[in-house]
């Protein structure tokens, strides 16, 4: 009996429950939707959003926002391929990339603990800056990038997995062992909880800030990996507003916006709820229409249900 | 409208306009021709078509624009220093439709004749003489019958839509649907809106993939969209299945022609387009001819057989 209260009060088993329940009315109503050839895809089309959800959700916890992710993506994705434009060995290029992408991040943390501007301010900020240093350095052009390395990430299986999927599992698990297990992990909650009190209590408040945010650009490099892989070209306006989605896959998965509360994993969950309404009405036909109707009722039903608890409990 | 054809009428109208700018005194005749982004290689291929027939009627061309495209306010300060100048005409490409109502409306009253090209300015007071540019519904319809002789009147299509709401996306949409609705043996299967974006093309097209194994032809209404298409039939391993077709004629696409995963896409012909924006505003000024309301440049449908070292060039494009 205590157990099921002590499951009850996760929040990971609330939010896979509504996973699970979307799953299976998606599966009643469409007989392509449960099939391999579909869950192979849900899984690559989760993957970019998911790994960015991850970095989000991290710097939410910490009581940050991060508004640059999706640009940052881009700018990552572009200089991996012009890198490999220019005759730079694939594996090479992929450092540039994810070093651009940590690079961004810690420019954010920079801005946002030195400068002392508001983490809304200044990723929105590099969220043009970005954008617009990836348009400068292709001059609007997108790269083909038909590299082994990438085609491989982008079009191969393993052990019967799409591959992007395992960047998924990799980043997760690093992430867990990271926030529950570390110091740094530790420091994230009480930053997030009070940052006033975390700084009393001895916390190097700004050091590790701008780990966070560093941490959240690496993971938008490592999304940019598996972006170039998916699209096998870099074009510098791909992914436009899709730090929203990262946003709200945290959301979704219940993470306190006013930070120090929730789970990184849930962000993943999250994310495969949204992946699931657009790729589920999709299939039915369902104009894009209903599917911004839907996301934006399950956001505001997930923070509903979070407050709901919080009350109670 | 196949590109050879389109070649011979430009060849045509080049030796006529010569003939023409030898008799017509030009020498003291200039043109301001503004548009969002010189840089840009849209924009600058429209200024090769533009500074083709300045040369040919021998008059003084200024090719202008803003520093990035977006910057309205730029654009609207380029304006004023043309107008300034007092040209016999302006060439405009307004960045955007309300905006730039302002600026035309003081062209007007400064006697200077303004003629649009690419985009439209809103109507109202403004008065603009013609607007030059592609019809995107023609356009389509064009291309969606591309399609049709190319499944022989019968096989499900997909469409990946622009953004939903834009004006662009809806005319491209009216074009294909006219022409898919009078075949009987065609299906549109599923319509979706990928926001004109690669990764959301990608997306689409694997939902497509998934809901209709046996769609013959996926429609993007631009080039980016089509190129994630490519990528998600080249994961479902169907290349050889599925006709895909896209639209701007974009370097990516271009390669993707070459290297057969894309089957056909629509080149909008900007240089074309500045070329006839620069004859109709001469003859407007110097002959007092009257315009027609919209002259329309058409597009042409570019397949693998198409893009040509000769094509390129003319673009001003290099592959790898």
């Amino acid at each position: 009996m205590k157990s099921i209260e002590r499951l009850k009060s996760q929040p990971l088993t609330w939010i896979i429950l509504v996973a699970l329940a979307l799953m299976l009315t998606l599966s009643f109503a469409s007989p392509y939707f449960m099939t391999l050839g579909n869950m192979t895809n849900l899984m690559k089309q989760v993957s970019i959003v998911a790994i960015l959800a991850a970095g989000q959700g991290i710097v939410i916890i910490s009581g940050g926002i991060d508004l640059s992710v999706g640009s940052v993506l881009a700018l990552s994705a572009v200089t991996i391929g012009w890198l490999i434009e220019a005759g730079v060995p694939s594996g090479l290029a992929t450092i540039g990339g994810l070093a651009v992408g940590t690079l961004a991040g810690w420019i954010n943390g920079m801005v946002i603990t030195r400068g002392r501007i508001p983490p809304f301010i200044a990723t929105l900020g590099m969220l043009g800056i970005a954008r617009g240093v990836a348009l400068v350095i292709t001059n609007g052009v997108s790269y083909q990038v038909l590299d082994p390395l990438f085609l491989f990430i982008g079009n191969s299986k393993l052990a019967g997995l799409p591959i992007p999927l395992f960047f998924v599992i990799g980043v997760y698990a690093v992430i867990c062992v990271m926030m529950h297990l570390t110091v740094l992990g530790r420091h994230v909650y009480a930053i997030g909880g009070d940052e006033r009190v975390a700084r009393l209590e001895g916390i190097p408040v700004d050091r590790q800030k701008v780990k966070i945010y560093m941490l959240c650009g690496f993971l938008s490099g490592v999304a940019a990996v598996v972006l170039v892989g998916r699209l096998a070209a870099t074009p510098p306006s791909v992914a436009e507003g899709i730090e929203l989605q990262a946003i709200a896959a945290v959301i979704i998965g219940g993470v306190s916006f006013a930070g120090g509360r929730g789970i990184v994993a849930t962000a993943l969950v999250g994310a495969l709820i949204m992946a699931m309404i657009t790729n589920g009405l999709n299939i039915l036909g369902i104009s894009s229409f209903y599917q911004q109707v839907l996301i934006g009722m399950v956001i505001i039903a997930a923070v509903w249900l979070d407050n709901l608890k919080s009350r109670s409990g | 409208m196949r590109l050879s054809s389109i070649i011979k009428t430009a060849l045509g109208a080049a030796l006529i306009s010569g003939a023409m700018a030898a008799s017509a005194a030009a020498a003291d005749f200039s043109l301001s021709f503004i548009v969002k982004d010189m840089t840009n290689p849209y924009y600058w291929r429209m200024g090769e078509g533009a500074k083709r027939a300045a040369e040919e009627l021998g008059i003084d061309l200024n090719f202008v624009s803003a520093k990035v495209n977006g910057d309205i306010a730029g654009q609207i300060a380029v304006v004023e220093t043309e107008i300034v100048k007092k040209p016999d005409a302006i060439v405009l490409v307004p960045m955007n439709g309300t905006a730039l109502i302002p600026k035309v409306m003081e062209a007007n009253s400064a006697g200077i004749p303004v003629i649009t090209a690419d985009t439209r300015v809103d109507k109202g007071p403004a008065k603009v003489e013609t607007f030059v540019g592609l019809d995107e519904e023609q356009s389509f319809a064009g291309m969606a019958q591309w399609v049709v002789d190319q499944l022989g009147g019968k096989g499900k299509v997909a469409i990946l839509e622009g953004f939903r709401g834009s004006s662009t996306a809806e005319l491209r949409l009216k074009g294909m649907m006219k022409v898919f609705d009078a075949n009987e043996g065609i299906e549109v299967v599923a319509s979706i809106a990928a926001d004109w974006d690669s990764e959301k093309g990608l997306k689409a097209s694997e939902d497509i993939l998934q809901a209709h194994p046996d769609v013959n032809a996926i429609i993007g209404s631009n080039d980016l969209m089509a190129l994630g298409a490519v990528q998600a039939v080249k994961g479902a391993g169907k290349l050889d299945d599925v006709i895909i077709v896209g639209d701007d004629a974009i370097p990516a696409a271009l390669t993707a022609l070459k290297s057969g995963e894309l089957d056909a896409t629509i080149d909008g012909n900007t240089d074309q387009v500045g070329y006839e924006a620069v004859m109709a505003a001469y003859k407007h000024v110097t002959e007092g001819t009257e315009l027609d309301d919209w002259i329309v440049v058409p597009s042409t449908i570019l397949t693998a057989k198409d893009v040509t070292q000769a094509y390129l060039d003319r673009r001003g494009v290099e592959l790898n």
